[in-house]
């Protein structure tokens, strides 16, 4: 009898690891880095997204990285504070569709990782410091056309990135 | 019969012109044109195939050639595009307008290089819709959230009245329809009503939201100076004040204190800071209570009010939730409102007109009400989303200064006299400043 609870348990103990939505359980991480920290008004800031699988066990991770406002479709959306505390808005319009077609799988310890221009999207000219978060966010699958497995879901918060404008 | 057999030719003259005519005016390219264009895009897919990388030279030439004979074919109007679309191979997505001036700087992305039509939708959604709102920015070029959502339900919409002329296949339109779907719904039910309304009168989706009049200063800027502050703020957030006293606004101390840690801002000239906890309060693991004082240029302090400071940070990106949306307000007072994923920038429109946010964090908001009197649509604008709305019974103020000022608008955001404070009426505010007739 004891032996048929600590299967059940044990099998209980299984599913809840397995269970997708678990972030800290998976061991995914999403930072920034910016190129420099000083920058010069008019001149790129360039930003690099990266995802590390921290975890034990390789996960199939969304890795469009779509920067887009968080109402529209998107895999990243940036709070970018600029040195008046207040937040710079999005200065472009995307068409997309919210199904990525990039999923790859992810081994333990590895990671992918997309450059883009933040300057671009979020431009200012006011000197000053500013202070850059970004948020990840997974909903779907990979499309089966891919064949992969479940993927990652959830969302996750980068580290504060600063940089000044001179 | 001569007659009736004239008439029958006369009119079948007709519906033939009326055909051709028709047929001319739907733009639609001919089979070899399309074919022409979805050859150079077959020729960037093989290349892809071979594991060419998006931003190879062939690849970005074929695509330049497809772009611009997309333009030709298509007949898309470049009138709001600053200088040719151009691909971009980093481009996540189809395309991308950007504000340039009264333009669009458009970009292309690899997505909308995957068949004709797709590409020729992209560039009507891109120069001819975006480009239409940037060329009556700022009206129509909208900011934030709400904005965004509204710019691309209108692109969309377009997209679907020319789907015939693209040549778009049923399940690219049901593509289209849903992502029209998912904006159209992260907005509040009155602004869908509005768009709904627009949509059938055929005229351009605007947001039709008068700006806040600014008469909290001379209403609440009486007697001793008051900071207005929200309740609580997490660790990692940051909070709007105002301070509301007589006299200069401008550039006064604002500090904030968490555990012998502090920061500071200064306000603007309307008396408003932003101050950013994230630089004193991180970390901190139960709820903590913060002091935030105001103090002049001499050191002297003004106003102080408290605060209570909670672990941790928002999901500022979920949807705004507003909890207490009032079924009704009086104007000339102050109400509170509490949610979630408001933001240090909410504002709350009520009937029209946005209201002035005198404090707000995440979860809370303190808002001056001046709205037209009547029923109107209430929600708020937080700063990445909007929350759902509700009707709202916006009632006049009993304040004899606010009608005051409600009779004369143009003196809003100037404080009034000490002499006007004293005796509030209208006679009073006239003679003393508070306002000569404009008429």
């Amino acid at each position: 009898m004891k032996k048929k609870i600590y299967h059940i348990l044990a099998g209980i103990l299984f599913l809840l690891l397995m269970s997708p939505g678990n972030a800290q359980a998976q061991g995914l991480t999403f930072s920034i880095s910016l190129n420099k920290t000083v920058y010069a008004v008019g001149e790129p800031i360039v930003c690099t997204m990266t995802l590390k699988n921290t975890g034990a066990t390789a996960l199939v991770v969304n890795h469009r990285f779509l920067v887009n406002n968080p109402i529209g479709p998107h895999e990243v959306s940036f709070q970018a504070i600029d040195p008046a505390l207040k937040t710079i808005a999005l200065a472009v319009r995307i068409r997309a569709g919210a199904q990525s077609l990039k999923y790859i799988l992810l081994q333990p310890g590895s990671t992918t990782a997309k450059t883009f221009v933040f300057s671009h999207y979020f431009p200012s000219s006011a000197k000053g410091q500013y202070s850059v978060t970004g948020f990840y966010e997974n909903k779907l699958n990979a499309p089966a056309s891919l064949a992969l497995p479940a993927s990652w879901k959830g969302r996750l918060r980068s580290n504060k990135a600063i940089f000044t404008l001179n | 019969m001569k007659y009736i057999n004239l008439r029958s030719c006369l009119l079948l003259v007709l519906l033939t012109w009326g055909v051709v005519f028709n047929t001319n005016a739907q733009l639609i390219p001919t089979p070899e044109q399309v074919k022409e264009v979805q050859e150079k895009l077959d020729k960037i897919k093989e290349l892809k195939n071979q594991g060419k990388p998006n931003n190879d030279s062939a690849i970005k030439a074929l695509a330049k050639e497809a772009i611009e004979l997309a333009d030709k074919y298509y007949k898309i109007p470049g009138d709001n595009a600053d200088g040719e679309p151009e691909y971009d191979p980093d481009l996540e997505g189809e395309g991308e307008a950007e504000l340039s001036g009264k333009k669009v700087k458009v970009k292309i992305g690899m997505d909308g290089l995957d068949s004709a039509n797709e590409l020729a939708t992209t560039k009507y959604h891109e120069i001819v819709m975006h480009g239409g709102q940037a060329a009556d920015s700022p009206s129509r070029w909208l900011p934030g959230a709400k904005g965004i959502a509204i710019n691309e339900v209108e692109a969309y919409d377009g997209e679907l009245k020319k789907a015939a002329e693209h040549g778009l296949s049923p399940t690219q339109i049901e593509e289209i329809k849903k992502r029209r779907q998912e904006y159209y719904d992260s907005l509040d039910a009155a602004n869908k009503a509005r768009i709904d309304s627009l949509k059938n009168a055929g005229a351009p989706y605007t947001m039709a939201l008068a700006p806040a009049t600014g008469t909290s200063k001379p209403i609440l800027g009486t007697g001793t100076a008051k900071l207005y502050v929200v309740s609580s703020v997490f660790a990692e957030d940051r909070m709007m004040v105002t301070i509301r006293k007589l006299g200069n606004l401008a550039n006064l101390l604002i500090t904030a204190t968490v555990a012998g840690r502090s920061t500071t801002a200064r306000t603007d000239v309307d008396g408003h800071a932003i101050l950013d906890f994230s630089t004193i309060a991180t970390g901190i693991t139960v709820n903590t209570p913060a002091s935030i004082t105001c103090t002049d240029i001499n050191g002297s302090r003004l106003a102080t009010a408290n605060t209570m400071v909670r672990p941790g940070f928002a999901w500022i990106f979920d949807r705004a939730t507003a909890n207490n949306l009032p079924t009704e307000v009086a104007n000339g007072t102050v109400a509170t409102i509490r949610g979630n994923n408001l933001g240090a920038e909410a504002q709350l429109a009520c009937n029209g007109r946005m209201q002035e946010t005198l404090a707000a964090s995440n979860s809370e908001m303190v808002v001056f009400i001046d709205a037209p009197n009547g029923n109107g649509a209430t929600f708020v604008i937080g700063s990445y989303s909007v929350s759902e709305s509700r009707i709202t019974l916006a009632k006049p103020s009993t304040n004899p200064v606010f009608q005051a000022i409600q009779e004369q608008p143009f003196l809003m955001g100037s404080a009034p006299t000490q002499k006007a404070q004293g005796d509030a009426t209208k006679k009073t505010a006239t003679q003393t400043g508070l306002g000569t007739n404009r008429k």
